[in-house]
C-alpha cells in the first residue's frame, strides 16, 4: 500500500491551493504559518544554545581562576578534577544529546593509531619545548609531578589525575558540549575555532597557548572529521600521560 | 513569467511571488506595503552592522592598551613575563577582529570569554583590582553584548535577503 504525499496546502487565511514549503501565499500574501512556526523554533534553540554555552564558558572561567587560588596538593588537585567532573556532568544532565557522539560508528583502526601516534609524538615534542621556553623565560621549569610524590602511587595516581579525568571530562565539555552548542550556532568551522581557542583559556597560561590551541584544533578537527568523542579522548589521554612518563622516568635529565 | 524582483517562476494566476512575496499583479499600495518591510529588514543588518563594526573598534582599543602595557613593562623590566603576556594578549585581540570578519558571532564570543577572562584573572593579584575602571568595563561589556546579538540579526537578515535575491 503505497501512502500519496500531498503536494498541495491550503492557506489558512485565504484557503487557496498553494505548493507544500510555500513562503508566501500566491493569492493573498500572506507568510505560510509553518515556515514561521518553523522561524521561531529555531530562534528558541538559537537563543538555549546561546545561553548554555555563555553561561558554561563564564563558569569554566570562574572555575580555573579560584582553583587557582588553593595550594598545591594532592588532596586539592583531586578535589578540584573532581569538582569539574561534576560541573561538566550537570550540563551533560541539562543537555542529554552530548553524550550521543561518544562511540565512533565507522572505520575504527586506522584513525586510532593516527591519533595515538600523534598523543605520543606531541607528547615529547611539547615536554621538550615548553621546558627550554620555561628554561629562557622564567629560569626554572615546572614540574607537574611534585604533588603527587606524597602519594603511595605517585605513577598511577598522576596518571589517573592529569591522565585519565582531563582526557575524558575536557573533552566531554570542549570537544562534546561546547562544539555541538557552537555547532549549532554558527557551523562546523566556527565549532572547531571555537572549541579549541576556549579550551587554550581555560589551562590559564598564555605561554601554552602556543601549542594547546594547535592541539585543541586537532582534536575538534577529529571530533568534526569521525563525529565522535572517541578518538579526542584517546589522543588527550596518550598525549598527557606522555608527558607524566618522560617527567617521572626522568627522559630529559631535569 | 519572472517575478520582477527574485526571478522565480510566476502561473498565469499568481497575485504574489510565492517565493519571496512581492505582489506582482496588486496595486501600488501593496507593493509600497512590500518595499517597506524589504527596508525595514535592511535597516536592521544595517544596525547589525554597526554594532559589530564598533566591537571591532572596540577590539583594535583593548589590543592597542594591552601593546602600550606590554611595552611600559618591558621598558621597566618590571616582570619579564607581564610584558610578554600583554603584547600575547594584544595580538590575540587583534587575531580576533579577523575572526570576527569570518564567523561574526564566534569571533565576538571567543574575544569576549577571553577579555573576561583577562579581567577576572586580576582576582588573583588583588580582589578589589576587578572594580577599577567599573564604568568603562560596563561600557565595554555592553558594546561585547550588542554585538553578540546583532551578529545573529546579521545572520538571520543577510540570508533571508539573499534568499529572495535583494541585495
Amino acid at each position: 500500500m503505497s501512502v500519496e504525499i500531498p503536494v498541495t496546502v491550503a492557506c489558512p487565511n485565504c484557503n487557496s491551493i498553494q505548493q507544500v514549503g510555500y513562503r508566501f501565499c500566491s493569492s493573498c500574501g500572506q507568510r505560510n504559518p509553518i515556515a514561521v512556526q518553523k522561524a521561531e523554533r529555531q530562534d528558541q534553540k538559537y537563543q538555549r544554545n546561546l545561553k548554555f554555552l555563555s553561561i558554561f564558558a563564564i563558569l569554566c572561567l570562574v572555575f580555573v581562576i579560584s582553583s587557582s587560588f588553593g595550594e598545591e596538593t594532592l588532596e586539592q588537585e583531586i578535589y578540584w578534577s573532581i569538582a569539574f567532573a561534576v560541573i561538566v556532568l550537570v550540563f551533560i544532565i541539562l543537555q542529554p544529546e552530548t553524550l550521543r557522539v561518544i562511540i565512533p560508528n565507522r572505520s575504527f583502526l586506522k584513525p586510532l593509531l593516527v591519533i595515538f601516534f600523534i598523543g605520543i609524538s606531541s607528547g615529547f615534542i611539547v615536554s621538550y619545548l615548553m621546558d627550554k621556553l620555561n628554561l629562557l623565560l622564567f629560569e626554572e621549569t615546572y614540574i607537574y609531578l611534585h604533588v603527587y610524590k606524597e602519594s603511595k602511587h605517585p605513577l598511577l595516581m598522576a596518571l589517573i589525575f592529569i591522565g585519565v579525568f582531563p582526557a575524558v571530562f575536557e573533552e566531554l565539555a570542549f570537544r562534546g558540549f561546547v562544539f555541538n552548542n557552537l555547532q549549532e550556532l554558527a557551523g562546523n568551522n566556527s565549532a572547531i575555532w571555537g572549541s579549541a581557542f576556549l579550551f587554550g583559556l581555560v589551562h590559564l597560561s598564555l605561554l601554552s597557548l602556543i601549542w594547546i590551541i594547535p592541539f585543541g584544533l586537532l582534536l575538534s578537527y577529529f571530533r568534526n572529521k569521525y563525529s565522535t568523542l572517541f578518538y579526542g579522548v584517546i589522543g588527550h589521554f596518550t598525549h598527557n600521560s606522555t608527558v607524566v612518563m618522560i617527567e617521572y622516568f626522568n627522559v630529559y635529565n631535569y | 513569467m519572472e517575478c520582477s524582483k527574485c526571478n522565480s517562476i510566476l502561473n498565469d494566476e499568481d497575485v504574489y511571488c510565492p517565493n519571496c512575496g512581492y505582489p506582482e499583479r496588486a496595486d501600488e499600495s501593496e507593493k509600497g506595503k512590500y518595499e517597506y518591510r524589504i527596508k525595514l529588514k535592511k535597516d536592521v543588518l544595517e544596525d547589525a552592522e554597526k554594532k559589530m563594526k564598533s566591537v571591532k573598534i572596540l577590539l583594535y582599543v583593548i589590543a592597542g592598551l594591552n601593546f602600550a602595557m606590554g611595552l611600559y613593562y618591558l621598558s621597566e623590566d618590571l616582570t619579564f613575563y607581564d610584558g610578554i603576556g600583554s603584547l600575547i594578549a594584544a595580538g590575540i585581540f587583534i587575531a580576533c577582529v579577523v575572526w570576527v570578519n569570518k564567523q561574526p558571532l564566534t569571533g565576538i564570543l571567543a574575544a569576549f570569554i577571553f577579555w573576561i577572562l583577562l579581567q577576572l584573572s586580576v582576582v588573583l593579584v588583588d580582589p578589589a583590582l576587578i572594580f577599577s575602571g567599573i564604568i568603562l568595563k560596563v561600557v565595554f561589556i555592553a558594546i561585547f553584548i550588542k554585538g553578540i546579538n546583532s551578529a545573529r540579526d546579521y545572520q538571520k537578515f543577510s540570508q533571508q535577503l539573499k534568499e529572495i535575491n535583494v541585495s
